[in-house]
């Protein structure tokens, strides 16, 4: 069952959320999101549904996880060490470039350049989503855990704002979905056969496709995202996987702090 | 510690270091609000880039069956994105199509 997106409005400035006013909150604690500034409805109030149009994205997650459990299985890296790499990297560019090192007995410290240039634009969602988090350290640390491509744009409202419940839910969602596929294609192996027939690639670009107009409420923000697709698309076959996340990232951000 | 243990522990530590190191030094009031703004900006300019690099191939040459399958997938999934304005019915008619199109192409 689907239901319409409704676009996002533009909202006010939300208030700084106190430190600690919900340190260990879970999920559904309320007292994490602060009420609208106009009319009194939680911003998190659309997160459900949101989840719900997220759905063919699990399984697709699902499906990739499954993908690379397989290869990592087949990589010697095992049912233990692929589902502990799962759990403890959850990034799946971390993973797959941990696979080719395995493959190519490459250096530890090859591994760790490649990754932090892979996936360095997490640097920046977690600027973008710190302001939102409230509590200690360890708990902000936590939920940041939870960062991936999908849930920081799926979590996204617009003006800047995150909904720190979709935050959470989106990517507990997609982190049980990529483990739990993991698992079953390291166990199972080849069941799916090659991902590629089951047409999910497609799935990806059209979700972020949605998401991308929350961010683009005023011209200037229009042409910052142009400016970051030019920038990717320039700089994709010149550099390693990764950068050009990273440049396009900072390349808005420059724009942003202009006047 | 086996050489696989090392790159799975290598892995794990570099993916977390990265997700977490901002959220847990910075707060909402040690930032300017210049500087969330400037950060809020860099969004749509990331979400963009990943637009660009999920559909265009990194090297041009290389627009075989599959890529040129996944841009109508893509282009079907959009379709139904702005005319029905529904996520998950895009999301599947995107990967239905090009599933469909790979198979019968």
């Amino acid at each position: 069952m689907v239901e319409p997106v409704e676009p996002v409005e533009p909202v006010e400035p939300v208030e700084p959320v106190e430190p600690g006013a919900s340190a260990g909150a879970g999920a559904g604690d309320a007292s994490m999101a602060p009420e609208h500034p106009r009319d009194g409805r939680r911003p998190d109030a659309e997160s459900p549904r949101s989840l719900r149009n997220a759905l063919p994205l699990f399984s697709a997650e699902l499906i990739d996880g499954m993908a690379f459990g397989a290869l990592a299985r087949a990589a010697g890296m095992g049912v233990l060490g692929s589902v502990t790499m799962s759990v403890t990297s959850y990034s799946s560019s971390a993973q797959y470039a941990t696979l080719a090192m395995v493959i190519r007995r490459g250096s530890p410290w090859a591994l760790l350049v490649t990754i932090l240039l892979l996936n360095a634009r997490y640097l920046l969602m977690g600027a973008s989503v710190a302001p939102f988090l409230p509590g200690r350290a360890w708990s902000r640390g936590l939920r940041a855990l939870l960062i991936t491509d999908e849930s920081w744009a799926l979590a996204h409202r617009g003006g800047g704002r995150y909904d720190l419940r979709l935050l959470t839910l989106g990517g507990l969602c997609l982190f049980a979905a990529w483990i739990t596929g993991t698992g079953i294609g390291a166990e199972a192996g080849g069941i799916i056969g090659n991902p590629a027939r089951l047409g999910l690639d497609a799935a990806y670009p059209v979700f972020f496709i949605g998401l991308l107009g929350s961010y683009l409420s005023s011209r200037r923000a229009r042409g910052i995202a142009a400016s970051g697709a030019v920038v990717a698309i320039l700089l994709d076959p010149l550099v390693p996987p990764g950068v050009p996340f990273v440049v396009a990232g900072l390349v808005g951000t420059a724009l942003g702090f202009r006047r | 510690m086996s050489y696989r243990w090392l790159l799975i522990v290598i892995s794990a530590c570099a993916s977390v270091s990265l997700r977490i190191a901002v959220p847990v030094a910075l707060t909402r009031r040690d930032l300017h609000p210049r500087i969330r703004a400037a950060l809020a900006a860099s969004g749509a300019a990331i979400v963009a880039a990943l637009i660009a690099t999920l559909l265009v191939p990194a090297h041009r040459q290389e627009l075989d069956l599959t890529a040129l399958t996944k841009l109508l997938g893509v282009g079907a999934g959009t379709v139904v994105l702005h005319t029905r304005r529904s996520m998950a019915l895009a999301l599947i008619t995107a990967a239905v199509s090009t599933a469909l199109l790979r198979a019968f192409w």
